[in-house]
This record gives C-alpha cells, sequence and structure tokens, in this order.
C-alpha cells in the first residue's frame, strides 16, 4: 500500500518554515509565517510532520552510531561528486592546458634562438684579426684561419699564388 | 522505533537521506552543507524541510496513527517511547 503523502508547503514559505523548525526563524519572518500559517492547512500540515521529525531523529542519534567508517565514506563521496562537478565544468581544460604547452615551448624556443644569436655574436666580435701585415690579401677571412700548411697552400693557390 | 526510523530512511531517496542524516546524526551546519554540496543554502534548507516532512508521512504511515497520536506529533522520549 502507497503511503499517502500530506499536501506540500507552499514553495515561499518552506525556507521560513525549515528556520522555524530548527529554531532559526527572525522576528519579521516569525510574524510573517505566522500571518500565513493562519490561512493555510499545507503549511500547517506540513509543519507539523517536519517538526515532528526532528523530535523523531533525536531518538536515532544516541542509538544508531553510523560508525566511525560513515564521516569517512561520506567525505569520500563528497569528494567523489565534487571531483565530478569539476570534470563537468572544465570542458575547456584540455584546450587551456594545450595552450599553456604551446606557450611554454614557444617561450622556450625562442629563449634557445635569443641565447644562440647572443653567443654567435659574442664569438663574431671576440675573432682578432692575427694575420701579419701583408698577408691579408693571401687569408680574406678573419674568422677562419688556416689550420696547417696544407691549408695554407690551398689558400695560397685560391688567391692565385699570392699575385696581386 | 530506532528500528522502524532505519526502515523509513532507507525508504528516503539516497540523495535526501544523506543530507538529513549529516544535518541532524553528524552536525553538519546549513552553511557548510551548502558549501561541501556547492549549492545555495536555501536549497539545503528546502530539501531538509521536505525530506523531514516525508520522513513523517511514513512514519504515520508505517504506525498507521493519526496526527492526534503522541508518536506522531513527535512528543518522544530520547529512548524512542511515546511520552
Amino acid at each position: 500500500m502507497e503511503a499517502q503523502f500530506n499536501k506540500p508547503a507552499c514553495l515561499q514559505f518552506e525556507v521560513l518554515l525549515e528556520d522555524h523548525v530548527t529554531g532559526d526563524l527572525s522576528n519579521a519572518d516569525a510574524a510573517r509565517l505566522a500571518d500565513h500559517l493562519e490561512s493555510c492547512m499545507a503549511c500547517n500540515s506540513a509543519l507539523e510532520n517536519a517538526a515532528a521529525s526532528v523530535d523523531l531523529l533525536r531518538t536515532l542519534s544516541p542509538a544508531a552510531d553510523p560508525g566511525p567508517g560513515f564521516s569517512r565514506m561520506m567525505m569520500a563521496r563528497i569528494r567523489q561528486e565534487l571531483s565530478k562537478l569539476n570534470e563537468q565544468r572544465s570542458v575547456w581544460q584540455p584546450f587551456i592546458s594545450l595552450a599553456w604547452r604551446f606557450a611554454a615551448t614557444a617561450t622556450l624556443a625562442l629563449a634557445v634562438l635569443v641565447t644562440f644569436d647572443a653567443v654567435r655574436h659574442n664569438n663574431n666580435s671576440e675573432i682578432v684579426d692575427l694575420r701579419p701585415a701583408g698577408t691579408r690579401e693571401l687569408f680574406p677571412d678573419p674568422g677562419r684561419l688556416p689550420a696547417n700548411r696544407d691549408e695554407v697552400l690551398m689558400m695560397v693557390a685560391d688567391t692565385n699564388h699570392g699575385k696581386r | 522505533v530506532h528500528d522502524i526510523l532505519d526502515q523509513l530512511l532507507d525508504e528516503l531517496p539516497e540523495r535526501d537521506r544523506e543530507l538529513l542524516i549529516l544535518k541532524e546524526v553528524e552536525g553538519f551546519s546549513v552553511q557548510e552543507l551548502a558549501e561541501i554540496l556547492n549549492v545555495n543554502v536555501n536549497t539545503i534548507k528546502v530539501r531538509l524541510f521536505r525530506t523531514r516532512a516525508r520522513l513523517m508521512d511514513l512514519y504515520r504511515h508505517r504506525l498507521n496513527v493519526d496526527s492526534s497520536h503522541p508518536v506522531a506529533k513527535g512528543r518522544v522520549k530520547s529512548d524512542g517511547s511515546a511520552i
């Protein structure tokens, strides 16, 4: 047999009714609710039910101890629900993550390029022209001096045997 | 009363049962529950009120008593017996 439920309370008064049950109702709201209760049987009935259930639940607290694992279980479930909510909210998270990776890679590449360019520039400026006077036609590239005798000969040959 | 109450709580939707137990047994405040569940305080209050009212409806139905009965009126001792 199905339980017969009372008519539900008025939607706009449910918060006040709950406050009344828990004793958190302000004076102004109490007067407003009292006015309403004078003419609303559904709210009266729901309030009576809710208030009675508070006393009923009080009997539950000392006897039916949910056990030490209950809080842990509930908090785990709450965390699970929250993580689900967070996942639902972060539809754009993969794109944001990808964008950050691109940005990081681009920054790194830029840093490498700038460093490489600076080092190269420094190396060029540090090259000292060690060629003796009068032999500069033989060795036109000051950045690359001949390493051995063969290279000297090759360079001399390339510059028309030292003839002008 | 305890056994009946346990059974009645089982008849409630799981979400409402957990909310009611967190409030009444675990002692969480409405504000804490609202923060944990990431909903409005008033939403918690409305859900709690409806769950309380429904629980008592189920209780009356189970005991088959009318609203004039002391147990149904909520006049219950802490050990679960009627005053």
